[in-house]
């Protein structure tokens, strides 16, 4: 039936929106707003037996007969298993410290992207379950029972959190939504809902070794395309090794450095620097990926999928593994890989990493036995080992944006700097509150970086965008270096729409453009191909 | 007294309610929130609405340069874009702007006889709205482009080994082979 025009403005009425509390304020299926659910076959394959077809925008998701029992079976399992989350679900005091620190709420303004009430969307149901006041009181507690509805809201608000674990920097207590978050994914992908844009990539990562499922043969013929450049650039033939067993150094790197632009040029970088350094080091087509997005799906996924990386060390005899720019693949090592894995270690060559450069030890990675490439590149140039003409690339204005894993997760925080300090030189910091440990996310990490959600990871990356426009405005930044390979992708888009003209790069490409090699000709081009201005 | 010196003289009261209304389109905790954090970088909606209106409330009353009124509209239009609104939530804030006069200073307006001035003003409300329309658009057309550019970065190397993407568009409309790589054919 057709409205009249009184009644279509009825429906946009601005100036009073619906004055339900949160726990009943509808939830919104629009496209757009949610990403698009896993194939069931892919999520089978994975070990998830009710993988099923369903849709968001549909009313029936098909949920297995017993999902409640599976969920509520599933949260008291992992309530005994994690400490931690059961601590997160009873000490929040509601203070709000956190209400206002995510970049969702902070661009998007819906109450439930605060990280308290997200939290609270599993808290409650948690009263109600498993508290005893819960029982008893009900609602008045702020609990409720688990109802499809709930259900249905649990996948569109954990899959509007990036784990970026910003918030729980700003809790007084600690509370780490992202493990919430990792929970509630858990137990949603155990009753068959989960998104492709996450259980394609571990398919094909569990298969032949990385997201894009590109196997061993593909795989040499594309680096060998990124060593043609490099000739065509530089002059210098490099022919790194591949799957050689006998070397000290196994490289481990995300898959998008290998295939996406611009990682490709961050990659490129790597060879480079490894060709003037002459580091005795292979690269591997089983453990062609440093990514796991695994860490999104589940602690077993993330497990099975980490695994190849001291498997392949192990199998080719390395002493150490060096890893390179990536986000969540440092948060996977950094605080998982020694307790799930690190009994793969035995019987391995695996030893504490010695930069055999410098001589430098790196005690920090004793456990893991894994090195940062801007650690190791960092520990490079303090030693001066690298001949370096930082002026090739004076023509970038450089910012940095700290990576949530990075900087949150491990604290990496001086070493990408000081090696962009090193290598350009007109570098501008972002805003304090905006950086460090205070990074806001690029609004599309935990697999969130899918492009059916553009809008969402657009507003969610409002805060970022909004403060490199600062700096764009300021300083005339034109380039911002990160090092993690999903933000080279998501922040494109990200400062194409909030400070257009800015490019993003990663941190190697820009040293391997300052990097000079024995034998080189005269370096004309950047990585990218682009003309280099005569210095 | 004119409607505009009216206005000047109270522009504080003006921006402010205005900033309400348009604040009222998020829900209530949000509207709050962002009304009192004053630091650009933890609040930026809040914070690039306040600045807009200010600077349209300006451009309103001087109707000179597009390109400055544009250059005002677009960090917040860009912002709402990718909010949660449909398209006219989204741009409804510009006529706000006719409802906060009309609330501050009707009584003036009918004392002074200034309703020439208001219709004057409407219409340039309105015309705002136009442009605030253009930016809209061309906001929602680039996210779409973005969508597609994504996912051809994405694959760039697989495009390449596969031959399947051409550097240029020359080579589609010359029909000229691609120069290099050999046996890979085009990028
Ligand atoms: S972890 Fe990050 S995305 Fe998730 S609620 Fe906290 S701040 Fe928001
Ligand atoms: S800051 Fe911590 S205690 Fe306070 S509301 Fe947020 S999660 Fe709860």
């Amino acid at each position: 039936m057709a409205l009249k025009p009184e009644e279509l403005l009825a429906t946009i009425d601005y100036l009073n929106p619906p004055k339900t509390g949160w726990m009943e304020t509808p939830n919104d299926f629009s496209p757009g707003r949610w990403p698009y659910p896993a194939k069931p076959d892919l999520h089978r394959a994975m070990g998830f037996k009710h993988a099923h077809e369903w849709k968001a925008d549909e009313k029936d998701w098909h949920l297995p007969e017993n999902w409640k029992q599976i969920i509520s079976e599933g949260f008291k399992a992992r309530l005994d298993k994690y400490r931690s989350f059961k601590v997160f679900m009873d000490v929040c005091v509601r203070c709000g410290a956190c209400a206002d620190k995510c970049h969702f709420y902070i661009g998007g303004g819906d109450p439930k992207n605060m990280p308290v009430l997200r939290a609270e969307l599993m808290r409650s149901v948690y009263r109600a379950d498993f508290t005893t006041a819960g029982k008893i009181l009900g609602k008045l507690n702020g609990a409720r029972v688990m109802e499809e509805d709930v259900l249905k809201e649990w996948f569109l608000y954990f899959y509007q959190c990036t784990e970026c674990r910003r918030c729980s920097l700003f809790c007084p207590y600690g509370i780490d939504t992202a493990e919430i978050t990792m929970m509630a994914r858990e137990l949603l992908h155990e009753v068959g809902l989960g998104i492709n844009w996450i259980m394609e990539p571990v398919f094909n990562c569990n298969r032949t070794g990385n997201h894009l499922g590109i196997q061993p043969h593909a795989f040499k013929e594309i680096v060998e395309f990124m060593c043609d450049d490099i000739e065509e650039y530089t002059g210098v033939r490099i022919n790194p090794p591949l799957n050689e067993p006998g070397h000290e150094v196994l490289f481990i790197t995300p898959s998008g450095d290998a295939f996406a632009d611009p990682g490709i040029y961050t990659f490129m970088g790597y060879l480079i620097l490894f060709e003037a350094i002459g580091l005795d080091y292979t690269l591997s087509t089983y453990a062609s990926e440093g990514g796991n997005f695994g860490l999104f799906t589940g602690a077993d996924t993330m497990q099975k999928l980490n695994a190849k990386m001291y498997s392949e060390a192990k199998r080719l005899g390395a002493k150490w593994i060096l890893g390179g720019e990536c986000g969540h693949m440092w948060r996977v090592i950094n605080q998982y890989m020694d307790t799930m894995n690190g009994y793969i270690q035995e019987g391995s060559n695996l030893t504490t990493p010695r930069n055999p450069i410098t001589g430098t030890v790196f005690h920090n990675a004793k456990q893991t036995k894994m090195v940062h490439i801007t650690e190791f590149t960092a520990d490079l140039i303090k030693h001066g080992k690298l001949d370096l003409s930082p002026e090739r690339n004076n023509h970038l204005r450089v910012t940095y944006h700290d990576s949530c894993n990075p900087a949150r997760g491990m604290g990496l925080l001086e070493e990408p700097r000081y090696v962009i300090k090193n290598v350009c030189n007109n570098y501008f910091e972002m805003p304090p509150q905006t950086t460090r440990e205070q990074t806001f996310c690029c609004g599309a990490g935990s697999g969130l970086n899918t492009e059916e959600i553009m809008e969402i990871r657009l507003r969610g990356g409002l805060p970022r965008g909004n403060a490199l426009k600062y700096v764009q405005d300021k300083h005339d930044v034109n380039m911002m270096a990160c090092i993690c390979a999903l933000d080279r992708a998501t922040l494109i888009p990200v400062a194409d729409f909030w400070a257009p003209g800015v490019q993003i790069t990663g941190v190697h490409e820009m040293v391997a453009n300052a990097l000079n090699l024995k034998g080189q000709k005269k370096r004309e081009v950047n990585l990218r191909g682009e003309e280099l201005e005569e210095v | 007294m004119t409607l505009a010196q009216l206005i000047r003289d109270e522009k504080t009261t003006v921006v402010e309610r205005w900033l309400d209304m348009v604040l009222a389109t998020y829900p209530p905790q949000t509207a709050k929130m962002w009304k009192v954090n004053s630091d650009p970088f933890g609040n930026p909606v809040g914070q690039t609405t306040l600045r807009a209106l200010g600077e349209l409330t300006d451009h309103l009353l001087a109707w000179e340069d597009a390109a400055a009124i544009c250059a005002s509209l677009e960090p917040l239009v860009k912002i709402r874009a990718v909010q949660d609104f449909s398209p006219s939530k989204a741009l409804s804030f510009v006529f706000f702007f006719k409802k906060v006069v009309r609330s501050l200073f009707a009584k003036a307006i009918a004392r002074e006889r200034l309703d020439a001035e208001l219709a004057e003003l409407d219409s340039r409300v309105e015309n705002l709205a136009l442009l605030a329309m253009d930016i809209y658009v061309k906001a929602r057309e680039d996210l779409y482009r973005m969508r597609l550019d994504e996912f051809k970065r994405t694959h760039r190397m697989l495009f390449r080994k596969t031959g399947i993407m051409c550097e240029t568009t020359d080579v589609l409309l010359t029909g000229a082979e691609p120069a290099g790589n050999g046996a890979v054919g085009t990028e």
